[in-house]
């Protein structure tokens, strides 16, 4: 049989294009897995340091998230973000909530969640050691903000008019402490293991790896499409 | 049901499945488009924890949609450009319709 150049041509260009599909099946392989992940219940101890888990110029790792933290630092700037969903227990309640800009040695940033507002604003002074959990981004608003508030606790928000690297999340903060060791009190909230809303995610992304495996496949026939109708036909074909 | 000539007859089968598929795949095509992304990205987005099941659907069924195109393609003698064409109706809503109503206008033409 002979072999001619522009059948060689297709089937570097069939196999190209496979090897393309076959990469964005592992991309939705790999999402599937960062998403079982997070579904994952991850033991709260040992609290470990931020800075060993996430970078201030990457986005949160999936494995990052939950995670119980401790960072130390000097807050910068202080914002309210106002309607926030507060769960205790069965029940559900808006609240505005109190978050800083806690700088970072490196000239590096994050947004801590301190609690519920206080009518005064709490002067805290020098360094400040701050245990929490670690939480995504919020990417849905909460409400319509005005100047020194947040629509919602987001980094991206504050980025314009910050001069830190910015983590990516924010922290929840169970408790803070000055250098001395002594605590801070304020009016806390609790911060829960966040769980996935989405039941069938997991399965929703392996759905789509078949898919583009398939279509991998279905490209690497293209080149003997022709052979393959004519075997169907018996002889020559219509193309 | 009229007779069927011998090359209907060869496409029968082939052409069934398609033509299942076909709605099939533009129902859910349809369900995909108009309420499980709006509602996901645009309305309310607790919502969407009980439509799931449409993307988790439409994922794992499509593929059944691709194997059947393909498989009326060869038995139609179809062009490569109409076979991609054809799988990729499948995606988007009415598209398969509309290539399921083309293919049964071709099958009558048969002779």
């Amino acid at each position: 049989m002979k072999i001619s150049k522009g059948f060689i041509a297709q089937l570097v260009v069939a196999i190209l294009i496979s090897i393309t599909f076959i990469g964005l099946g592992n991309w939705q392989l790999n999402r599937a897995h960062d998403v079982k992940i997070a579904k994952q219940f991850i033991p709260d101890s040992p609290r470990i340091s931020l800075e060993k888990i996430a970078t201030s110029d990457s986005n949160l790792a999936p494995d990052a998230i939950n995670r119980l933290v401790s960072v130390s630092g000097k807050y910068r700037e202080i914002f309210f973000a106002p309607k926030q969903p507060l769960t205790s227990g069965n029940k559900k309640s808006l609240v505005n909530l109190e978050v800083r800009l806690l700088e970072l040695p490196g000239n590096r940033g994050i947004l801590v969640v301190r609690g519920i507002e206080s009518l005064e604003d709490q002067e805290i002074i020098g360094e400040v050691k701050v245990n929490g959990r670690l939480y995504p981004r919020q990417t849905s608003d909460a409400t319509r903000a005005i100047n020194g508030e947040l629509s919602r606790i987001d980094p991206a928000l504050i980025v314009s008019r910050s001069k830190l690297e910015l983590f990516d999340g924010f922290i929840i903060a169970t408790s803070e402490a000055t250098k001395f060791g002594q605590e801070i009190l304020t009016s806390r909230i609790s911060a829960p293991q966040l769980k996935s809303k989405v039941p069938g995610n997991y399965w929703q992304h392996i759905s789509y790896v078949f898919v583009w495996w398939l279509m991998a496949l279905l490209v690497l026939l293209a080149p003997f499409y022709n052979s393959m109708k004519e075997r169907e036909s018996g002889g020559k074909v219509r193309t | 049901m009229s007779q069927l000539n011998p090359r209907q007859a060869a496409l029968n089968g082939a052409m069934t499945r398609f033509r299942i598929m076909a709605i099939y795949a533009g129902v859910m095509s349809l369900l995909l488009w108009f309420i499980s992304i709006p509602t996901h990205y645009l309305i309310f987005k607790d919502a969407y924890q009980y439509l799931s099941w449409i993307s988790l659907l439409h994922g794992f069924t499509y593929p059944i949609y691709v194997l059947a195109a393909f498989h009326y393609c060869i038995k139609a003698r179809k062009s490569l450009t109409s076979t991609i064409l054809l799988i990729l109706a499948g995606t988007l809503p009415i598209a398969s319709f509309v290539a399921e109503r083309r293919a049964v206008k071709e099958f009558k033409a048969l002779n």
